[in-house]
C-alpha cells in the first residue's frame, strides 16, 4: 500500500494521471492495430476479437442509453437485428421497391447502400416505439422492449419464406477479398474502426449540451422539465441515435464482416441479457468502461470454455490423468450472472470504475444525495396518494 | 380498377373533383366588395368551395356565391353528407374485391382513430371540459364509426363513461369480423354452422389458459403494488418453478419405486406446493440481500437498480438452469389418468365435455387450480391481518408504519409470495406444455402485457387482463388463415393490445391514476 502511495506521488508530481491515462488508451490503441500482424495469432483469435469489438459497440451504446439517459431498452439486439435483417432482405430480393413501385432491382443496390437503409430502417422503428413509450415512466419502456424483442424474434422465425428461419440471413458480403488470412485482417480493421468511430460519436453526444440534459433528466425528470429541457424529445433523440448506431454496427457486422449470416436465435432475450451484463460490468455510467467490460467479457468467456487445472506435486485424478478439465458449458454463464449481480449491489459503477477513476483524477459517477431526495419524495408524494384514493 | 358505367362518367364531368377544385380558388372571391361586416372568412370559403363543388357541381358552386348566408353549419353539413353518398356511388362502381376494406378504411378505420384521437381531447381540453376517457372514447369511436365521432362529441363535449368504450369496441370488433368474413369465407371462424361452436370453443380454451396467466400476473402485480418494482425475474421464476416440480416428481417417484417395489408415479399436483415452498425461501432470500437495502436508502436511482437487480436474478436462475437440466424439453406426467368415464351428457376421458366444448383434461385441471389460488390469495389479502398489512403498505408505507406494519417484512412477504405464485403457475403448467429453459421469455412477456392491461398494482385487473390476453391469444391463434403461423403469432396479438393500451389508456382498465 506504501509501496503504491508512493507511485501515485511519483505520477502526480511527474506526468500527472490524466496524461499517463492517454497515454495508456495510446498503448492499447496501439495494442489492437498491432495485434493482426503478429503471424503467431490464429485466425480465430482474431475472430474472437472482432466479436469483442461488435460487442463493445453494442454495450456502449446501451450505456450511455441506459446508463446516462436512464432510459432501460431490452430492445437493443432487435434493433441490430432490424438494422441487419432489412440489409440483407433489400439487397436480396428488393420486395420493398415493388410495394413502393419504384423501379430499382436489388442488384443495382450496393452492399453500403444496404446497409444505410437498414440503419435508417432501424432508426424508424426506434423513433416509433420512443414516440409510443417515452412518455410513460421508464419501467413501461422495459416492458414493452422484452415483448417487442420476442416478437421481432418469432417473425423472423416464422417467415422464413423471406428470412430462411432459423437458418438465418445471409448479407451480401462487404468485402470480397479471396484470400482467407487478409480478409480476416481486414475485418478486424474494419470492425476495430467502426469501435473508434462510435465511441467518439457516442461521447459527443454524451459530452454535448444534449448530454447534459440527458443526465439532468436521469436525476430528476420533473425539474429538468420545469427549467425548460423538452424531456421527451431529448429521450426520444437519444433512443432514436442508439437505435440507429446499432443498427449500422449490426448490419455491418453480419455483411461477412464478423458472422455469415443473421440468425434469429442472436434476437433471444438472452442475448440481450448478455449486452446488459458486459454494461453493468464494465460501468454503465462510462462508455468507456462498457466497452472495455464488453471486451474482456467476451475475452474470458471464450478464454473459460475449457477450464484446464494441472495438479501439483504428482497428484493425478481419479482416471490417471495430472489435470483436472472442466468442460464449463453454461456455468460460464452463471458465473457471470452471479459476478453481475454482486457488481451491482456492491460496485454500482462497475469493476473498472476504480481504474477509470483513478486515471481521470476526479469521481465519474455522478452522485445524488440519497437521504434528501427520500425525504422530499415523501413530502411531496404523501398528499398526491391521499387525492387518489 | 375498373369504371362501369356512364352515369359515372357523367358525374366525374358535372361534378366532383373537378369542379372541387375550381370552387376551392373561385369562392374565396365572394368577399370582394362587401363590407367588413358581411365579410365570411375565407377558410369557411374554401371548405365550401370544395365540399359545393364535389357535392353539387357548378349548381352548389353558384348557390354560394349567390347566397353566401347558404354556407353556415347546416348547409356544409348537408354538403358533407352528399360528399360521402356520392364518394361511396364511386366506389360502388370500381369492381374490386377489396372494396368493403378499402370502404372500411376511408370511412372509419385507422385514419379517422388517429384524427379523432388527435383532435377531440385537444377540443376537450380547449373548453376545459372533463377529458378523462375522451382520447380512448374518441380512437376507438373514429375506429368504429368514423367522422360520426366528431358528430357526437364536438359540439356537446359529453361525458365519457365505461358504456361509450364498451359499445364503440364491440362495434369496432364487429366490423373488423366482419370484414374478415368477406375477405375469408372458408375460414373455421366464419364458415357458418360450424363457426359459433368453434367459436365458443376457442374462447373457452382462451379463458382456461387465461386463468394461468393470471396467476402469474397476480404475482407479478403483487409485487409491483407493495414495492413499487417490476420484478424482470418472473419469467425464470415461472420457469423454475416448472423445474423444481419436474425434479421433485422424478425423484420422488424414483424413491418410492424403490421402496415399494412397484412401478409408482407422483401426481403432478404434488409438485406445486414443493415448488411453491422452495421458490417462496428463494424469493424471500432475495429480497433481504438485494432488494431491501434499495429501501433503506442505501441505494442511488433505485429504479433503475430494481429493474438491473431482478433481470440480473432472472440472468443467473436461467443460466444456472440450462446447465443443470440441459436445453432438452421435459414434460411430467399428466395430472389426470382418468380413460374413459362417460355421463349422459358429459364425457370424462382424456377431455372434458360440457355439450358441444371440450377442453383437455389436464388444461381443465390446471384451470381450477389456478382460480382456488387465485381465490385464496384474495381471501387471504382482504381477510387476514397479514394481507390487511399487505394492502396497506401499498397504499401508504409512512401510515403503515405508523400503525405497527414492519414494511420491511411486507417487502420480503410480498416479493417472495409473488415468486411463489410465478413457481405455482410453472409447476401447474409443466404437465402440459414442453418445459426447456427459455420458456420463462416468452411467458414473461405475457404477463407484462396483462398487468399493464389490468392496471399495474391491481390484482382484480390481472384476472380480467389474463382472461382477456387468453381469449385474444386463443380467437387470433385459431382464426389466423395458416394455422402454423397463427400458433407462432400467438404472442403478436398480445402486443398489439399493449401498443393499444399504452397508446389509449396508460393506467390500464383497472389501475390507479399515474403522478
Amino acid at each position: 500500500m506504501l509501496a503504491f502511495r508512493r507511485f501515485e506521488r511519483a505520477i502526480d508530481s511527474g506526468i500527472g494521471r490524466r496524461k499517463l491515462g492517454y497515454l495508456m488508451i495510446a498503448l492499447i490503441i496501439a495494442f489492437f492495430l498491432w495485434f493482426p500482424n503478429d503471424t503467431s495469432q490464429s485466425n480465430y483469435a482474431k475472430t474472437v476479437f472482432i466479436s469483442g469489438f461488435f460487442y463493445a459497440i453494442m454495450s456502449s451504446s446501451w450505456a450511455l442509453l441506459a446508463g446516462i439517459a436512464g432510459q432501460f431498452s431490452f430492445g437493443h439486439m432487435a434493433f441490430m437485428g432490424i438494422g441487419a435483417y432489412v440489409a440483407g432482405l433489400i439487397a436480396r430480393d428488393g420486395v420493398a421497391f415493388a410495394m413502393l413501385g419504384v423501379n430499382i432491382t436489388p442488384e443495382s443496390i450496393s452492399s453500403l447502400g444496404a446497409i444505410i437503409i437498414g440503419t435508417v430502417a432501424a432508426g424508424a422503428v426506434g423513433l416509433v416505439i420512443g414516440w409510443l413509450l417515452l412518455r410513460l415512466r421508464s419501467a413501461y419502456l422495459a416492458l414493452f422492449t422484452i415483448a417487442f424483442s420476442e416478437l421481432f424474434r418469432i417473425i423472423m422465425l416464422t417467415e422464413y419464406d423471406y428470412t430462411g428461419g432459423s437458418n438465418g440471413l445471409s448479407l451480401r458480403p462487404l468485402l470480397q477479398i479471396a484470400d482467407v488470412n487478409a480478409a480476416r485482417q481486414v475485418e478486424y480493421y474494419l470492425m476495430f474502426g467502426l469501435l473508434i468511430v462510435c465511441l467518439l460519436a457516442l461521447y459527443w453526444v454524451a459530452n454535448s449540451p444534449i448530454g447534459l440534459f440527458l443526465r439532468a433528466m436521469r436525476e430528476d425528470e420533473d425539474a429538468a422539465s420545469a427549467l425548460g429541457v423538452n424531456v421527451v424529445r431529448y429521450k426520444i433523440l437519444v433512443f432514436v441515435f442508439t437505435s440507429m448506431i446499432v443498427g449500422f454496427a449490426g448490419a455491418i457486422f453480419y455483411s461477412d464482416v464478423g458472422s455469415e449470416r443473421i440468425i434469429p436465435e442472436q434476437l433471444e432475450i438472452l442475448q440481450m441479457s448478455l449486452i446488459i451484463a458486459y454494461a453493468v460490468i464494465g460501468g454503465m455510467e462510462s462508455l468507456i468502461g462498457a466497452a472495455a467490460g464488453a471486451f474482456i467479457s467476451r475475452y474470458l468467456l471464450e478464454a473459460m470454455r475449457q477450464v484446464v487445472i494441472s495438479l501439483p506435486f504428482g497428484l493425478t485424478t481419479a482416471d490417471g490423468s495430472d489435470a483436472f478439465v472442466w468442460d464449463t458449458g453454461y456455468w460460464r454463464f452463471a458465473l457471470f450472472g452471479v459476478v453481475m449481480v454482486f457488481t451491482l449491489r456492491y460496485m454500482r459503477n462497475g469493476l473498472l470504475y476504480p481504474i477509470i477513476t483513478w486515471f481521470s483524477g476526479r469521481d465519474i459517477a455522478m452522485k445524488e444525495t440519497v437521504s434528501i431526495r427520500e425525504s422530499d419524495d415523501d413530502e411531496g408524494a404523501a398528499p398526491t396518494e391521499a387525492d387518489d384514493e | 380498377m375498373v369504371i362501369e358505367d356512364t352515369l359515372f362518367v357523367l358525374w366525374l364531368l358535372l361534378a366532383g373533383p373537378l369542379w372541387a377544385t375550381v370552387g376551392l380558388f373561385i369562392l374565396p372571391g365572394v368577399n370582394q366588395g362587401r363590407g367588413e361586416k358581411e365579410q365570411v372568412p375565407a377558410t369557411t370559403l374554401k371548405i365550401a368551395g370544395l365540399v359545393g363543388g364535389f357535392a353539387l357541381g357548378p349548381v352548389g358552386l353558384g348557390l354560394f356565391y349567390l347566397e353566401p348566408t347558404l354556407i353556415r353549419r347546416s348547409s356544409l353539413t348537408l354538403g358533407v353528407v352528399l360528399t360521402v353518398f356520392l364518394s361511396s356511388q364511386v366506389l360502388a362502381r370500381i369492381v374490386d374485391p377489396n372494396l368493403p376494406a378499402a370502404l372500411w378504411l376511408l370511412l372509419a378505420g385507422p385514419l379517422w382513430a388517429a384524427l379523432a384521437a388527435y383532435f377531440i381531447p385537444r377540443h376537450y381540453r380547449d373548453l376545459e371540459a372533463d377529458d378523462q376517457n375522451a382520447l380512448t372514447a374518441a380512437a376507438l369511436g373514429g375506429f368504429a364509426i368514423g367522422p360520426l365521432i366528431f358528430g357526437l362529441m364536438w359540439k356537446t363535449v359529453p361525458k365519457v363513461n365505461r358504456d361509450w368504450m364498451i359499445s364503440l369496441g364491440a362495434l369496432g370488433a364487429w366490423q373488423i369480423y366482419a370484414l374478415f368474413a368477406i375477405q375469408n369465407p372458408a375460414n373455421p371462424c366464419v364458415a357458418l354452422p360450424y363457426a359459433a361452436t368453434y367459436l365458443t370453443q376457442q374462447t373457452a380454451n382462451g379463458i382456461v389458459i387465461g386463468c394461468i396467466y393470471s396467476l402469474m400476473a397476480v404475482g407479478l402485480t403483487l409485487i409491483y403494488s407493495v414495492q413499487g418494482v417490476v420484478s424482470f425475474a418472473h419469467g425464470q421464476l415461472y420457469m423454475v418453478g416448472g423445474y423444481f416440480s419436474f425434479y421433485f416428481l422424478l425423484h420422488a417417484g424414483n424413491v418410492l419405486s424403490e421402496l415399494t417395489g412397484t412401478e409408482v408415479s407422483v401426481n403432478p399436483i404434488w409438485g406445486i406446493p414443493v415448488a411453491a415452498v422452495i421458490v417462496f425461501v428463494m424469493g424471500a432470500i432475495f429480497e433481504r440481500v438485494f432488494l431491501k437495502p434499495m429501501h433503506e436508502g442505501l441505494i442511488e436511482r433505485v429504479s433503475e437498480y430494481a429493474i438491473l437487480i431482478t433481470f440480473g436474478f432472472g440472468f443467473f436462475l436461467e443460466y444456472t438452469t440450462l446447465a443443470i437440466a440441459g436445453p432438452f424439453p421435459q414434460k411430467t406426467d399428466r395430472f389426470i389418468q382418468i380413460r374413459r368415464f362417460t355421463l349422459d351428457r358429459f364425457h370424462f376421458n382424456d377431455e372434458v365435455f360440457f355439450g358441444p366444448i371440450h377442453i383437455i383434461g389436464d388444461r381443465a385441471f390446471a384451470m381450477v387450480v389456478g382460480v382456488a389460488l387465485i381465490f385464496a390469495l384474495l381471501y387471504f389479502l382482504q381477510r387476514s391481518w397479514t394481507g390487511r398489512a399487505l394492502r396497506a403498505t401499498s397504499q401508504d408505507r409512512q401510515a403503515a408504519a405508523v400503525t405497527g406494519i414492519n414494511p420491511t417484512n411486507m417487502n420480503t412477504l410480498s416479493f417472495a409470495m409473488g415468486s411463489m405464485l410465478a413457481a405455482m403457475s410453472g409447476a401447474a403448467l409443466i404437465p402440459i406444455f414442453n418445459w426447456v429453459p427459455w420458456v420463462g421469455a416468452e411467458m414473461v412477456g405475457r404477463s407484462y402485457v396483462i398487468v399493464v392491461l389490468g392496471g399495474l398494482g391491481s390484482v382484480p385487473g390481472a384476472l380480467a387482463g389474463g382472461i382477456i390476453v387468453g381469449i385474444v391469444e386463443a380467437l387470433g391463434a385459431g382464426c389466423h388463415p395458416d394455422p402454423s403461423r397463427g400458433a407462432a403469432y400467438k404472442e403478436a396479438f398480445a402486443l398489439v393490445i399493449f401498443a393499444l393500451v399504452l397508446l389509449l389508456k396508460p393506467t390500464g382498465l383497472f389501475g390507479r391514476e399515474q403522478h
